[in-house]
């Protein structure tokens, strides 16, 4: 099962939005827009945050979608929760920005990859995990967030990206294979309370 | 020596991937988002409000100025030449009489017998109930002949006069 940001149901955009409120964004309540963001903001903010590795970036990006939620809400019919339509709006907002960096375009080249395994790895920067996600590719980090994180299938990661699922495949397997290789060697360079 | 495998469950256990600390964005970050759709709105507003200012213009010309511009032709289609022509008659008369008997040139008898076949044209098509816009054109050909007959007659006058 894929984990939100708290591992708790109804939580993240899985939280459930009441009719009323909904009603209100439709026709144009911006206060009702801003009890929308105070439900979905942070799950956006962090969704962008773990795949784009930066504040500023996300920020933006958590703005450019509650803008463009304001603009199209209207067309929310409520065939899905309004998380799931949220979501989905923010996932590809977060992949036209990655397409549109021109890093992006090479992360998920062996050469990159190879270069965030072989990067220093000295005990202050594996000490965490959150650091050593950021030393992923951007895209090999997407595939990796999405799918494991926000429970996108292959199939979903595939469509998403443009690409055939052996290609989402291919990336989420070198992805873990070079976070397993950064953890043992935090593991190797770290003293280790439980081995003492 | 391989390099182990760790599947993402073991290394998320051994991560703690589900403790990462979950960011909050600042504080302000609404104010800004509502701050930029305000000004958005504004901007779309100045936008229509130049647009419909925009057409409005258009509209006073296509009502107001259009109609001075298109006037000659407008009217053009309005005038009465049967009535113009006689009108230019009586005008010719006039110039007759104030210049006493003067011989005209051949370009004026020329247009003098123009005028008479008009006449008999005319004449013909009402004998005939000719329809109103055959009527029309020989009025108008008859009232362009007047002016010009006229026009020959007042250079007489004036070539007299010196």
């Amino acid at each position: 099962m894929a984990m939100n940001e708290t591992g708790e149901p109804g939580a993240g955009f899985a939280q459930r939005v009441d009719a009323m409120t909904l009603a209100r964004a439709q026709a144009g309540d911006m206060q009702a827009f801003a009890a929308l963001y105070t439900m979905f903001g942070r799950p956006c903010f962090n969704l962008a945050l773990r795949i784009l590795g930066n504040r500023a970036q996300a920020e933006d990006l958590v703005q450019e979608i509650f803008l463009k939620t304001i603009g199209t809400i209207r067309s929310y019919r409520g065939e899905a929760p309004f998380g799931s339509w949220l979501k989905r709006m923010a996932v590809n907002a977060v992949i036209d920005q990655l397409r549109g960096q021109r890093h992006a375009a090479e992360t998920d080249s062996e050469s990159r990859m190879a270069e965030a395994a072989t990067e220093s790895t000295g005990p202050a920067a594996v000490v965490d995990a959150w650091s050593l996600l950021q030393r992923l590719p951007a895209r090999a980090r997407a595939v990796l967030v999405l799918h494991e994180f926000e429970g996108y299938t292959h199939a979903e990661l595939a469509a998403l990206f443009g690409q055939s699922e052996s290609y989402s495949k291919s990336i989420l397997a070198r992805a873990l294979k070079r976070l397993g290789e950064l953890v043992v060697t935090s593991d190797e360079s770290m003293p280790c309370p439980s081995r003492n | 020596m391989s390099e182990p495998e760790l599947s993402f469950h073991e290394l998320a256990h051994r991560l703690r991937l589900r403790d990462l600390p979950v960011g909050e964005p600042s504080p302000d970050l609404w104010q800004r988002i509502a701050d930029t759709h305000a000004g958005r709105v504004r901007r779309a507003r100045t936008r229509r409000g130049l647009i419909a200012s925009g057409v409005a213009a258009m509209l006073v010309v296509a009502v107001v100025v259009a109609p001075k511009w298109l006037g000659p032709s407008a009217t053009e289609h309005d005038v009465d030449w049967q009535a113009r022509a006689q009108a230019l008659e009586l005008q010719l008369h006039a110039l007759r009489d104030g210049a006493g008997a003067h011989a005209d040139n051949a370009g004026a008898l020329e247009t003098q017998s123009e005028i008479a076949r008009v006449d008999d044209a005319l004449q013909s098509a009402y004998d005939t109930g000719a329809e109103k816009d055959q009527l029309e054109l020989l009025w108008k050909r008859r009232s362009e002949l007047l002016g010009a007959l006229i026009s020959v007659r007042q250079r007489n006058v004036e070539i007299s006069r010196i």
